[in-house]
């Protein structure tokens, strides 16, 4: 097969896996050699799904030992099977990267033999691209379990980022769907990958010049709509997994019928779910929200219609109205309407004067979202514009009664 | 009064020193005061070739002159601190409609009452300011991913070109990030729509080059791998879209199709 060939096939092996972040390494570059890091990341394209394409994300081969449901790759699937050498990952990388098409390689790839000899392969190409070629950009890798941990501890040391997929959320749902794996199989690489970097950390701290190992840390992968977990559990484990072994990023996949297969829903794929709990996720980490809240008085399940923060906002009504003009940080990121940013530049800009509805429009906050939720000096924010029936919402309590109707 | 410049940041810089100079010689007791923002409410600054005369406005040409534009540099660097002065250079680089007179207004504010001033978004000018340098910040990002090398061959040696248009004038913004990212072989990036290039020599860095255009179609001097690449670049762009999930909305709305042009994925 030629090699426009194998790129067809293996590029389209690897796209469910949705991880395409670039971000957190700041690889410096090297007089003479490619390549550099951008700690912010950079999307180089977006595909006609309208997700974003920052690096080459290719499987060395899409054989595969492994009988997993849910994926196209399985033993008993009857589609065509190739490979690449280690020199053609590394020659398409190297020219699409010279190109400034892509931000650096995402590689992962079928289990062939067995994990150790797997991972053996990729760590070919990855060090021929770190040593023979000098290539300074990001490397996103999977850490295949099972794999030895010497072989995981030295791909560490060449990567900017190793990722170990759970796929399923349950160890039930992984018996059911995926029967060759386990989960003590998946969080075991997890940890190594975890502990090793926090003591690379450690000795960075004593020593001068320590290697580091994965810079950009360890990230994963749940596939949502494949088997019968609620929202809850899901965040739950995400929760954890960012808790227990200091994870980046936890993605979210929504799940693609792929297979004809007695035990997997036939559905579209749950787009809008696969987005709330995105939303979720981001109160987890930057909000200071907890799991427990984002469900209180709910069925275990994310509200499909509205944004997780509004609900809360709605199921919370003595928590507001919020004046703008005194709460606390942490309280201004409770307001629908108001993210990070823009709540920073509230707390820098109040300090040089008392804000007003106008004022919070040019900080960057969404004021069809807040002003429900706030007061300006002590007033609610009532808009020129809005009709009779709006501004009776946002006067006082009574008004958030109408607004928790829908639910 | 509306100051006119020719040239770049620098015709601007002289055009702000002239209006405070102005200001000064039309009030000298005032000359210590920190008035500045009602002395020079009437000037406005625009660079000449964008400039549409109104009627009843006065206008002149500011010569170019590279000390005053020296000195004024100073001074605002010293009157915005670093970051202050950084955004203002990004707001203006992002070409908008009336932004030269909102920095000047931004300027004198900052100078009257302090640099804790340019935080004050609530103030129309500071926003205008602020929101163009956001907007060029971006779109700069956006050229960082966005910009699409052809490798050519020129007299035996590769050279990488790529072509880009943007709304916001970014070469500047990028040039460090490209010289460091690529620093082993030479390479162009030319913006065709103001015929301006960053020009990148192994071991000479970067250059900004204006009046830049090239003459020839670029595809006659492609190296014999270029086309061989780019399929499998389209290749690769094809295969990697869910097929259930293609959207033209999400993809317009991340990556707008003015940018399309020298993407090599989308011709």
């Amino acid at each position: 097969m030629d090699l426009a060939g194998k790129l067809s096939i293996l590029a389209d092996a690897a796209k469910y896996d949705v991880s395409c972040s670039s971000s957190g390494s700041d690889r410096a570059s090297a007089p003479g050699s490619l390549g550099s890091g951008s700690v912010g990341g950079i999307c180089h394209s977006w595909a006609d799904d309208g997700r974003c394409i920052s690096l080459l994300k290719l499987l060395l081969t899409n054989s595969c030992i492994y009988d997993c449901a849910y994926c196209r790759n399985r033993r008993s699937n009857d589609i065509p099977r190739t490979s690449f050498t280690p020199d053609e990952v590394v020659d398409l990388t190297m020219q699409f990267y010279r190109r400034n098409y892509i931000e650096g390689l995402f590689l992962s790839s079928g289990i062939v033999r067995d994990p150790d000899h797997t991972m053996g392969l990729m760590l070919a190409v990855v060090e021929r691209l770190r040593v023979r070629e000098r290539f300074n950009g990001y490397i996103h890798m999977k850490a295949i379990p099972g794999a030895d941990p010497a072989t995981i501890r030295r791909a560490g040391l060449l990567v900017d980022r190793m990722s170990v997929n759970v796929e399923l959320p349950t160890e039930a749902s992984l018996k059911l769907l995926a029967p060759d794996k386990s989960r003590e199989a998946i969080f075991s690489p997890m940890a190594l990958i975890g502990n090793a970097k926090a003591e690379f950390l450690e000795d960075g701290k004593r020593l001068r010049s320590v290697p580091s190992f994965v810079p950009a840390g360890q990230s994963t992968q749940l596939v949502v709509g494949a088997t019968p977990e609620s929202d809850r559990t899901v965040l739950g484990l995400a929760s954890a997994l960012y808790r227990k072994f200091e994870l980046k990023r936890v993605y979210y996949s929504a799940y693609v019928p792929i297979n004809v297969d007695s035990r997997l829903p036939v559905c579209a794929p749950p787009e809008r779910r696969e987005n709330r709990l995105y939303q979720a996720d981001w109160l987890l980490r930057f909000y200071g929200f907890g799991v427990d809240e984002l469900f209180e008085g709910g069925d275990g399940n994310l509200v499909d219609s509205l944004d997780p923060k509004a609900v809360w906002a709605i199921r919370h009504p003595e928590f507001f109205p919020v004046e703008v003009n005194g709460a606390d940080y942490g309280v201004l990121l409770r307001v629908p309407g108001i993210g990070v940013k823009s709540a920073r530049r509230i707390v820098a800009a109040r300090k040089s004067g008392r804000l007003g509805p106008e004022d919070l429009s040019r900080l960057g906050v969404v004021m069809k979202r807040a002003r429900s939720f706030i007061l300006c000096s002590g007033r609610a924010p009532v808009s020129l514009l809005s009709d009779g029936r709006e501004s009776r919402i946002v006067r006082g309590k009574a008004g958030l009664g109408q607004l928790l109707l829908p639910l | 009064m509306i100051l006119l410049y020719e040239g770049g940041f620098r015709g601007f810089l002289g055009c702000v020193f002239e209006a405070f100079a102005r200001a000064s010689a039309a009030d000298p007791s005032a000359r210590n005061g920190a008035d500045w923002i009602e002395r020079l409410a009437d000037v406005g600054i625009e660079r000449r070739d964008r400039y549409i005369p109104a009627l009843f406005a006065e206008s002149t040409i500011v010569p170019h002159n590279g000390a005053r534009a020296d000195r004024t540099e100073a001074g605002l660097m010293h009157a915005l601190g670093r970051e202050g002065f950084d955004a203002a250079v990004k707001a203006y680089l992002s070409e908008r409609p009336g932004i030269d007179t909102a920095l000047l207004r931004f300027f004198a504010r900052c100078i009257d009452r302090g640099m804790g001033q340019s935080a004050r978004l609530e103030i129309p000018e500071n926003f205008a300011v602020f929101e163009a340098s956001r907007r060029s910040g971006i779109e700069a990002h956006r050229f960082m991913g966005l910009v699409r090398f052809r490798e050519l061959e020129v007299s035996g040696a590769a050279v990488y070109y790529a072509p880009i248009e943007s709304d916001c004038f970014v070469l500047p913004l990028i040039a460090r990030h490209f010289a460091d990212r690529f620093n082993d072989r030479d390479w162009v990036i030319h913006d065709a729509g103001r015929d301006a290039a960053l020009v990148y020599r192994v071991g000479s860095g970067v250059d900004l080059a204006e009046g830049f255009s090239l003459d020839l179609p670029v595809e006659g001097l492609y190296s014999g791998e270029e086309r061989l690449i780019q399929a499998y670049w389209r290749r690769y762009y094809a295969d990697i879209a869910i097929d259930e999930r293609v959207s033209r909305k999400r993809l317009t709305g991340r990556m707008p199709v003015k940018y399309w042009k020298y993407l090599v994925e989308r011709n």
